[in-house]
């Protein structure tokens, strides 16, 4: 699920114009994508938006450096990453402020269900079923977790997450793997 | 291959990276499909799931967007300026402190602030309890009360002081009724500042304390406090003339003697004595303020003593007054 972005060369009123131009239609395009991974990794909104300004910041920031070797989406996706590792890791002392928020404002993503084509029985198993999976991704690891959200949320192939990551693909099928087996086991169970 | 696929294998057959023979099964086989298609249907779900959150959290906040170019900092580096800035709050700190210690402006700021002063102690409740009064004590020993220094003035008294001090592991330091401003003396045990000493005593009063009084306190008093009177305070207070303080009128005098030497010496002049002149009208504590010699001193001392006033008054209530008395002494 690609997106193409369309680069827009409104008018030539200059480089830099185009160039913030083009700047312009990337944050568009690749917003939403790079802020649902970010949400789905760190479970707060405030933090998830945050980073996702953050993200955009350094990626225009660094935008001559962007060579277009890779996608676009790859190279935002690696700046997500290292953000919400930098964030995991100061955030790390911060544990009791996190505690009392998942406390206090439960995300139940079980409500975010399309029902509109499913019997009632089929959306309460559906709900229960994506309940399960959100538990599990919360008691990942953070690499298990990363790899698991690109793979099944964000559809990309295991060679555009291995250079998202920065590790081998056979690390990346590892990581995959055992995400996928302990997903699989809470579904056994919930069913 | 006949054999269901495994659950490991299935699992690759999710990430995309089974072996052909494994995907070629999992086209074929019912069973394995299904299982397939039921767990992508749950990935997918959540997907959804997650997508739609995203999108509704999104949505309902502002989305900022870059447009334009962000300003550059025209004026140099970043770190430049946070120093600059730094080293000028800096001086002019320095210039506060410096200009601080210029004389001129040392007063001006001493003027400002004693006229923001207000002298309260006009409005300051008197104590009245504490204003005049005594106390006294003892232990119905046979001696009088030893010379020592008083205890500590206290609101309030928990302990009544004790000559011979008997040892506790918790002390509760002893203490008297009494102004802060007691008069009192340097010496290492506690006793009557105005007894004898000699023998260690707590005096032939009763009721704990020292001295000849009761309850508590030191002197000759009753109470918790020093000195004659009762009630806690410290009594034989004496008062000034002036503000309400009648001065004592002499009654009763005796011309003083001129000594042999002076008289030779032809000497004359002035003693200066102060007197306290007590409730009753009688003079006590006569001292020279201002001497002569020759034994004139001495003189005026004897025949002061022997006068007799009419005591000075506050609220109408004789009161002891220090007074100054000059004796002139002139040859006739």
């Amino acid at each position: 699920m690609d997106t193409v972005v369309t680069l827009g060369v409104a008018d030539a009123s200059g480089a830099e114009a185009n160039r913030s131009l083009e700047f312009d239609a990337l944050v568009q395009a690749y917003r939403p994508r790079v802020f649902r991974f970010l949400l789905a990794s760190l479970r707060d909104r405030e933090s998830a938006e945050n980073l996702t300004q953050d993200c955009f910041l350094r990626a225009y920031r660094a935008r001559d450096q962007f060579r277009g070797a890779a996608s676009p989406a790859t190279w935002l996706m690696q700046i997500a990453i290292n953000l919400v590792r930098k964030h995991e890791t100061s955030s790390r002392l911060k544990f009791w402020r996190h505690a009392l928020h998942a406390g206090l404002y439960p995300e139940d993503l079980g409500d975010w269900i399309s029902d509109r084509q499913m019997t009632a029985e089929a959306a309460v198993v559906a709900k229960e079923q994506v309940r399960a999976v959100w538990s599990v991704v919360g008691q990942l690891s953070e690499r298990q977790r990363t790899v698991f959200l690109l793979r099944f949320v964000e559809e990309m192939d295991l060679l555009e997450i291995a250079a998202i990551t920065g590790m081998k693909e056979g690390t990346v099928k590892t990581h995959l793997f055992r995400a996928l087996q302990s997903v699989r086991e809470k579904l056994e169970v919930s069913k | 291959m006949n054999k269901h696929l495994s659950a490991p294998q299935i699992s690759e057959c999710l990430i995309g990276d089974a072996a052909p023979l494994v995907e070629q099964h999992a086209h074929e086989c019912i069973e394995c499909r299904t299982e397939l298609v039921l767990l992508g249907d749950s990935l997918s779900q959540f997907r959804g799931a997650l997508g739609r959150w995203s999108n509704r959290v999104a949505s309902a906040e502002y989305q900022v967007v870059f447009r334009g170019t962000p300003a550059r900092p025209a004026y140099g580096s970043l770190r430049l300026a946070g120093i600059s800035s730094l080293a000028a709050h800096a001086m002019l700190l320095a210039a506060v402190f410096v200009l601080g210690t210029f004389h001129p402006v040392r007063n001006l700021v001493r003027q400002q602030i004693t006229e923001l002063e207000v002298d309260l102690r006009p409005y300051l409740a008197e104590n009245k309890r504490l204003a005049g009064g005594g106390g006294g004590g003892g232990a119905r020993q046979l001696v009088d009360a030893s010379k020592g220094k008083l205890p500590k003035p206290e609101p309030r008294q928990f302990t009544p002081p004790r000559v011979d001090p008997f040892e506790a592991r918790l002390q509760m330091p002893p203490s008297i009724i009494a102004p802060p401003d007691l008069p009192n003396l340097q010496a290492n045990n506690f006793g009557d500042p105005l007894g004898k000493l000699g023998i260690a005593s707590n005096g032939t009063g009763l009721g704990g304390g020292i001295g000849s009084g009761a309850e508590g306190g030191v002197g000759p008093g009753h109470g918790g406090g020093a000195g004659p009177g009762a009630e806690g305070g410290f009594g034989g207070r004496v008062y000034k003339i002036g503000g309400g303080v009648s001065a004592p009128r002499v009654l009763f005098k005796v011309e003083p003697e001129y000594s042999e030497e002076a008289r030779k010496a032809k000497w004359q002049g002035t003693v200066v004595l102060t007197v306290i002149v007590d409730e009753a009208g009688r003079p006590s504590h006569v001292s020279v303020l201002r001497s002569l010699g020759l034994g004139l001193d001495q003189k005026a001392i004897d025949a002061v003593s022997q006068w007799r006033f009419k005591p000075g008054l506050k609220d109408g209530k004789a009161v002891p007054v220090i007074a100054t008395i000059e004796v002139n002494f002139r040859l006739l």
